[in-house]
Formats: C-alpha cells, structure tokens, sequence
C-alpha cells in the first residue's frame, strides 16, 4: 500500500462564539494518491470545512495535518500558501477565474507565481494543459466568452497548473450540466488513476460519489463513514 | 542736462549719458553713477570713499565674502542678504505658505489615491481570496496593490507635468506694467522643480496605496470561499 499523500489526526476546527460552534470535529483520514476520493454529507455537515483544512485555506482549532510526515498546522500564513502552490490545486463550484485574464493567461498564473518556468515555457505549458482539458483554439477567450462547463475546465487546468500531488474540488460540479459534469469528473478519474494524483471532491451528487474509490461520509461535523468503494 | 545739488547746497550741472536698471525699482530711482573725483568735489570730501559696492559672480557668496573682508579689512562689510533680510524673511514666509498649500493639495490628491486602491481592494476581494487559495503570499498581494496605486501616481505625475508645462506657458506668456516697465511672472522651469513634484507624488502614492494594500493582504480566504462576506 502507497503512502497517504496527507493524513489527518484529530482534525478540528471551532468558530468563536457564544456558543462556539464545531464544523469539523475529530476527523482522523489518510488521503491516498492514485485514488478519487469523494467527501459526502448533508448541507452544513461540515464538508467544505473539511477540505478547506485539508487545503490549507483554513487553520484548524486542535489536531494534526501531515505531508510527508510534516506537520503542517503550525506554519505561517505565508508558510501555507508555499506548501498550497507547490502542492495542492483547487476547483471551486464557482470557476473563480479572473475576469480580466483571458484563459491562458489564468492558467500562465500559478506557473508565473511558481518561477519555475520562465517566458515562452510557461505559455507552452498553460496550452498544453488547457489541451488537456479539450480547450485548444478557446486559449485567449475571457471567462465571459466560454461556457460554464468551459470555465470549470480551465479552472482545473489552472489547479493542474503547479503538477499538484493533491487536487482538491469543492462541489466542482455544482454549476455544470449533466454532460458537463460527467465530463469534469471524468478528469478527475483519470488524474487519479493515470497520473497517480490524489484527488479529493466534496460532492451532493451521489452519481459523483459512486464513481469515487473511496467515499468519505460526514455528519454533524464528524466522519461517520470511510468506505472504499470497488 | 541735470542739475545735482549736495547737502550743503553746491550744485553742478552733469550731462546724462546713459540710463541704467539696477532690477529694483526702489534702488533703482535713488541711485546713479557717476565720476569719483566729480562726486568727491560736489560733496566737498575729497579723497573720501564711504562706501564701496563689489559685484560677485556667485551672487549666494555674498555672506562669507563680506564676513572675509570684514575679518581682513576690519571694516563693516554687509552682504546684500543681510541688507535685505526682512525682504528676505517674507519670502521664506511666501514659500513657507505655498508648500503648505501644495502639501495640502497633495494630501487630497493621497486620499484620491487611496479612496481608489481601497475601492479596488473592496472589489477584488473574491480574487484575493483564489490567488491566496492558489498560493500567493500576503506580499505579493500587497505588491499588487501597491503596484496599482504607485501606477496611479505615474499616470497623475505625467498628467501634472503636462498641465504644470501647458500652465507655465500661458503663465510665462503674460505681462504686467509695473513703474512703466512690462514684467513677467517669475517662474522656475528647471528640471529640479519637475523631480521634486514627481518624487513627492510617487511617494505619497505609494504610501496612499500601501495603507489598503495591507488590508487585502490580511484577507483571510476562507471568509470569502465560505460566502460569510
């Protein structure tokens, strides 16, 4: 068996409050790579909290969160946002793509902020990614010129954009068509099994989390269910 | 011909055979040259000088040229600062006056600065929030924001030395009579004037633009993913 690409310990996380209120409460997971992993649940379960913790967005209230054996719970700001560029992609129900940018330009934008490539490579990769995608010829539209289910998709060639070891989707379908979406998920299949990415999605649509290898069921906060799914 | 009465009442006609602006009209009408030893003779002092006047190329050097021959000559040497200090006092008062009214316009101008990078901030705050969840850092944020308004302040820089240019020509064009003389506005046009008012703008844009800039950078990504605000 593979070793987790990130693994949970007692993961929590309280907002303020009078009462204080637990959105996630306790949650041990190893997320492996190779694997499509989908997170259901009840709305105000506590899904998007979780993957904004496994995320890095959020800062958990206790716990423990592991890369490669680090933890990753005391660092900085700045320390999370390192570890999510070089690391982790996100897809978000809305596209959340920059309105001023045309497609190529926003996938060009973590590989700029990554300063691994430079010049023509980076554009030669933002295309070879949105390629990848089935978005050739559609590089220098703005977001307000391609459909719904072509904004999500240059959405997730911008997550692929850094080679992420973790892409994280929050309901990245929510907003697609069935045709769209099956085709999204598609994708995220495929990054799982040919490129050995682990991919994590919160998801409604239990069509989404029949497809998925492992199925996370959370209620009340807490994980109720790992099931691996055949 | 003039006639030219001394104090104790002797006079003597003298013949004028030139005019000469001394650049101040106050000097200029109670003043005028002529030959020593005429001078000394209509005066009844002769082979006395009670003053002499040196004209220096440096005309700022006047303080220690004066204090040197002071020292040398033990005679009392007034430098024309000196001379015209209470003049001299209102004009620091003038100056003093105009950069308060140009520090005032530039506080305005700060506030225009930063009323448009903090609008900008107010309405990115979706951006913000996915270039933090990409992996961006609160610097490069804030540099982004910085960035916007220090080009705001390019933009106002290049806008003012056009309309500061364009004034100064219809300033420098106009003539007023003064002692029936046509006098112009004395304007400085040099370079220095030129980079004073662009350093100045450059940085208190940047200074305008920092103060939000900081702001976006302490967005907290998870408030705007989540739909709290």
């Amino acid at each position: 068996m593979t070793a987790p690409a990130l693994t949970t310990s007692g993961l929590t996380r309280t907002l303020p409050g009078d009462p204080p209120v637990t959105l996630v409460h306790d949650v041990d997971l190893a997320i492996q790579p190779g694997k499509f992993t989908a997170i259901v649940g009840p709305s105000g379960c506590g899904k998007s909290s979780l993957l904004y913790l496994l995320g890095l967005i959020d800062r958990p209230t206790s716990g423990q969160l592991l890369l490669d054996g680090q933890d990753l719970t005391p660092l900085s700001g700045d320390g999370r946002a390192q570890i999510r560029l070089r690391h982790f992609g996100f897809v978000f129900q809305f596209h959340f793509l920059l309105p001023e940018f045309t497609a190529l330009e926003n996938v060009e934008l973590p590989l700029r902020r990554l300063g691994k490539l430079t010049g023509n490579a980076v554009t030669r990769r933002a295309n070879e990614l949105l390629a990848s995608v089935g978005l050739a010829g559609k590089e220098h539209k703005p977001p307000d010129k391609l459909s719904g289910g072509e904004r999500q998709r240059v959405a997730i060639a911008r997550a692929l954009a850094n080679d992420p070891r973790l892409i994280l989707g929050d309901e990245p379908t929510g907003n697609l068509d069935s045709t769209n979406s099956a085709r999204v998920v598609d994708l995220f299949v495929a990054l799982a099994h040919e490129q050995g990415r682990a991919v994590v999605c919160v998801t409604h649509d239990m069509g989404i989390a029949e497809r998925a290898d492992v199925r996370v069921s959370m209620l009340d906060g807490r994980v109720v269910e790992v099931k691996e799914q055949g | 011909m003039v006639n030219a009465t001394a104090a104790s009442g002797a006079t003597r006609s003298l013949r004028i055979v030139g005019l000469v602006k001394k650049g101040n009209t106050m000097l200029g009408q109670s003043s005028g040259y002529m030959l020593l030893r005429e001078a000394q003779s209509l005066l009844n002092r002769p082979f006395i000088i009670n003053r002499i006047g040196v004209r220096l190329t440096d005309p700022y050097a006047a303080e220690p040229v004066a204090h040197a021959l002071e020292q040398r000559y033990a005679y009392k040497a007034e430098s024309w600062q000196e001379r015209s200090s209470d003049f001299l006092a209102l004009l620091v008062t003038r100056n003093v006056i105009m950069y308060a009214v140009v520090s005032a316009i530039l506080l305005v101008a700060s506030f225009g600065i930063y009323t448009a990078v903090s609008n900008s901030v107010a309405d990115k705050r979706r951006d913000i929030a996915i270039l933090r969840s990409i992996g961006f850092s609160q610097g490069d944020l804030q540099l982004v924001f910085v960035l916007e308004g220090l080009a705001l302040a390019v933009a106002g820089v290049l806008l003012g030395w056009a309309l500061g240019t364009g004034l100064m020509a219809i300033l420098g064009s106009l003539r007023f009579p003064v002692s029936g003389e046509e006098q112009r506005v004395p304007l400085d046009r040099s370079t220095r004037q030129y980079l004073i008012a662009a350093i100045a703008s450059l940085l208190s844009g940047t200074i305008a633009a920092w103060l939000p800039a900081r702001k976006a950078a302490r967005v907290d990504p998870v408030d705007i993913l989540r739909g709290a605000i």
